[in-house]
């Protein structure tokens, strides 16, 4: 035991040694909070002294633009925008009033826009071909003068619905409607806020770079032993399975350290962000998720860092370190990218998306995902914690299995066949 | 000059004849296959071909009404058309929605003529085919007395294709085409074949000095020629995987135009801006393994010098972290800085070309200082190799790389 706490110690020295961890667990998110509390005291201030709403003096200004039509169909212009579209008989002259910096783009109305529905937005050079730049105001000008003028129809038309009021009357609410724009919490309910909605995503983000790096911090401290023969002198007056046991706790606190001041760093940014962060009032970012995230970071650590624990090894040389380390953490990376994406696919509560938050090699990132978005249910979250805990546990006998001197020792190359062997006991 | 090609070929052959580059050689397809098929699967999780149903207390479907033609622009947006059905009272519409039966049913009040306030109802959420399409057939609905043409036109909307004011860049209303993403696509090859090279780079001189062959090589080939040689053989590594993929990749394309996928039915390409990404390309590639062979000479093993070359490739990602002030003003000075950096050029430019048009003399002065960077990392490069390749355990210092050797 005491050997044990020996590795725990070395190793725990040895990584909060490391410039490059305490940049990444400590310098990159006390900066980003920061930033954003210098942000906030700016804004605060400049609030203050100019006693105007920071929004209010941001209003976009329109810009002068000109048209060119050809299929003669524009007769009437709102008279909110008669100073900012300007008609021209020929291109030649809109070009020379666009050179001239008269207006700052011209549109063209071909003869045959009502039958084939296209018009061309000529932009000067200097300006971004993919900004939609005030698209909207021919739009809304041809839409006016299909209809002859009629400013009440066109503005039915342009816009039909003014207040979409959206009700779920699915089981769980017990068959009340309820309102389902959500902005008060993280999740796709809310639709008028990208952050909030994309908040999932980004925890799935930040997970799997929390899993990628502490996992691969014991697969590098394990291969570079093994390369530089250290290996061999601490095999002589220590037990294969102190060593890994060692090692596992020890970078384990490391990453959960890392972890905890990550989702420390997120909880107050989303919490203080406020106006800074463009979140509306009311929002909360719920410690439920920091919480349930710190356990799934628990089981989902023990889970992988067995498995980038075994390929290590099995790696003779840390150049083989690659194909080994994508062996071992393919199954999270595909969690990964499922967990990525389904929020940006309004698909966060697909059935596919259930089974990968319960299935144990996916479920530390997609199930943080899940729970960032929205509420899931009591029995999914148990099952898919205990099927992770019971996994993690096998993965640990397994490679502890594998720690002997006959692996540790080998000079064998790296091979899938052999890692997958030596996980499955036959090796 | 017999020995440099006989380096090349063996770094080649080394390489190329390996399981692992098969491997590599496959991924790239394997992987794009894989994310468009994780596109389209996530895409059709969107939608929903269920029924739409509707209360309207309010009168503007009194005659319900879809048109062909509508129905068509649905189809062209891929979406998955959808029915509508009308129900008389909100309890009818709630008892066939929690039988499955429709999606998602709305209600337009009697006062929504004044409001415009309609309810949306459902259990889970509907697709977006079934917000999009009702939409449409409000529309169409609320434009029943207009004549058939201007009602279509009125509810179908109108495409703005831009277009760059001496002609030669439109981009259409759907977004740029295949054709014009072309550079940026060219870059992102570049970029991927600067990842795949460093690891031979670095490897080709490491791991000689590793296994002492460095020893027996420099009695019978002159360092130029050995650090020539392997540049040239991990050049055309580096080739060989372009070739293979650019021909998967054609063959792709050809197969999605047989299956009538619309983004690849225009192929024109703007041949001003792949010359020019091609002309920072190629000398920011040489410039890259350049430096990576000097770094692989300098240090003491393969690992160390693979934690100083991701510098490297983060200098040439930069770029994409600030792209967004690129599409606001992709003439601003750290644009134009950015373009002309060694390093930094690359993406940049590969970028800029798809939100505008870069001037010439930008890219001009960039390919010159690509080029005299790479010059210097070639004499670099040599120069490391001559002093570093017979210390073992000991890293070259740049003082020593540049101060005199003793």
């Amino acid at each position: 035991m005491q050997k044990t706490f020996l590795v725990i110690r070395q190793e725990l020295i040895n990584t909060f040694r490391r410039p490059s961890f305490l940049l990444f667990a400590f310098g990159i998110p006390v900066l980003a909070v920061l930033i954003l509390g210098g942000v906030k005291l700016i804004q605060g201030r400049s609030t203050e002294s100019s006693g105007t709403n920071i929004s209010e003096s941001t209003e976009y200004q329109l810009e002068a633009e000109g048209f060119v039509d050809h299929s003669g169909l524009i007769q009437t212009i709102s008279e909110d925008l008669q100073d900012e579209l300007l008609p021209y008989e020929t291109e030649a002259q809109a070009k020379q009033a666009l050179q001239a910096g008269e207006i700052a783009a011209y549109y063209v109305i071909p003869a045959d826009y009502v039958v084939r529905g296209v018009v061309e937005y000529v932009y000067p050079d200097d300006k971004s071909y993919l900004s939609d730049g005030q698209q909207w105001v021919i739009k809304w000008t041809l839409n006016l003068n299909l209809l002859d003028g009629n400013l009440e129809l066109a503005d039915q038309i342009w816009n039909p619905i003014w207040h979409l009021e959206t009700r779920s009357i699915a089981p769980e609410f017990q068959g009340v409607a309820v309102s389902v724009e959500d902005c008060s919490r993280p999740g796709i309910a809310c639709e008028s806020n990208e952050l909030i909605r994309m908040m999932p995503s980004l925890l799935v983000a930040i997970f799997f770079i929390a899993f990628m790096s502490s996992s691969s911090m014991l697969f590098n401290s394990i291969g570079a032993e093994k390369e530089n023969r250290t290996i061999e002198l601490l095999m002589l007056s220590i037990n294969p399975r102190q060593l890994l046991a060692g090692k596992t706790l020890a970078l384990g606190i490391a990453g959960m350290v890392q972890t905890v001041v990550w989702l420390g760093a997120i909880y107050i940014s989303f919490n203080l962000g406020g106006s800074t962060l463009s979140l509306p009032e009311g929002f909360n970012f719920p410690v439920e998720i920091v919480a349930w995230s710190l356990v799934f970071f628990i089981g989902g650590f023990a889970l992988y860092a067995s498995l980038m624990a075994g390929a290590g090894a099995l790696v003779p040389k840390m150049k083989e370190a690659g194909i080994a380390n994508f062996i071992a953490m393919f199954p999270l990376f595909f969690g990964y990218v499922f967990g990525l994406m389904a929020p940006l696919a309004d698909a966060t509560g697909s059935t596919f998306l259930v089974f990968l938050s319960i299935f144990p090699l996916t479920s530390p990132v997609v199930m943080i995902m899940r729970l960032t978005d929205g509420l899931v249910p009591p029995w999914q979250l148990l099952l898919s914690i205990g099927l992770l805990f019971i996994t993690a546990y096998f993965a640990l006998q397994t490679v502890a299995a594998m720690f002997h001197a006959q692996n540790l020792l080998s000079g064998q190359p790296f091979s899938v066949k052999r890692y997958l062997r030596a996980l499955t006991g036959q090796a | 000059m017999k020995h440099l090609w006989q380096v090349a070929h063996y770094e080649y052959q080394r390489n190329v004849f390996k399981k692992s580059f098969i491997l590599l050689l496959i991924s790239v397809p394997v992987f794009i296959t894989f994310s468009i098929g994780l596109g389209v699967f996530l895409e059709s999780l969107e939608d929903n071909p269920l029924p739409v149903g509707y209360v309207d207390h309010a009168g503007v479907f009194a005659s319900p009404l879809t048109t062909p033609e509508i129905s068509s622009t649905w189809v062209a947006k891929n979406d998955e058309s959808v029915a509508f059905i009308a129900y008389s009272s909100e309890d009818e519409a709630a008892a066939e929605l929690n039988d499955g039966v429709i999606q998602v049913y709305y209600v337009l009040p009697a006062d929504y003529s004044e409001t415009r306030r309609v309810e949306q109802i459902y259990i889970e959420k509907p697709g977006e085919n079934a917000e999009r399409q009702f939409y449409d057939f409000m529309q169409i609905n609320l434009l029943s007395s207009q004549p058939h043409e201007i009602a279509f036109r009125t509810a179908a909307g109108t495409d703005v294709t831009v277009r760059s004011l001496d002609g030669r860049r439109v981009i259409p209303s759907g977004g740029p085409t295949f054709g014009l993403l072309m550079p940026l696509f060219i870059t992102m090859a570049f970029l991927f074949m600067i990842l795949m090279s460093s690891g031979y780079t670095l490897s080709a001189v490491a791991d000689e000095k590793e296994n002492r062959t460095m020893e027996v090589l420099v009695t019978s080939i002159s360092s130029t020629h050995l650090i020539a040689g392997k540049i040239l053989g991990i050049v055309a590594i580096g080739l060989t995987l372009l070739f293979a993929w650019t021909l998967v990749i054609i063959i792709g394309i050809l197969f999605a135009r047989q299956l009538g996928v619309g983004w690849f039915t225009d192929l024109s390409m703007d041949w001003r801006a792949i010359l020019a990404t091609l002309a920072i390309a190629i000398p920011a590639y040489a410039l890259t393994i350049a430096l990576m062979t000097a770094i692989g000479a300098m240090v003491t093993t393969t690992q160390e010098g693979q934690s100083v070359s991701s510098i490297f490739f983060i200098l040439h990602l930069a770029p994409l972290y600030i792209s967004w002030s690129f599409i606001n003003d992709p003439h601003s000075p750290l644009a134009v800085a950015l373009s002309l950096c060694p390093f930094t050029a690359l993406m940049t430019i590969g970028m800029r070309n798809l939100f505008t048009i870069v001037p010439t003399w930008q890219i001009l002065v960039s390919m010159v200082v690509q080029i005299i960077c790479a010059l210097g990392a070639f004499w670099l490069a040599g120069r490391s190799l001559r002093l570093g390749m017979l210390r073992y355990g000991q890293r070259l210092t740049w003082r020593g790389l540049f101060g005199t050797p003793n």
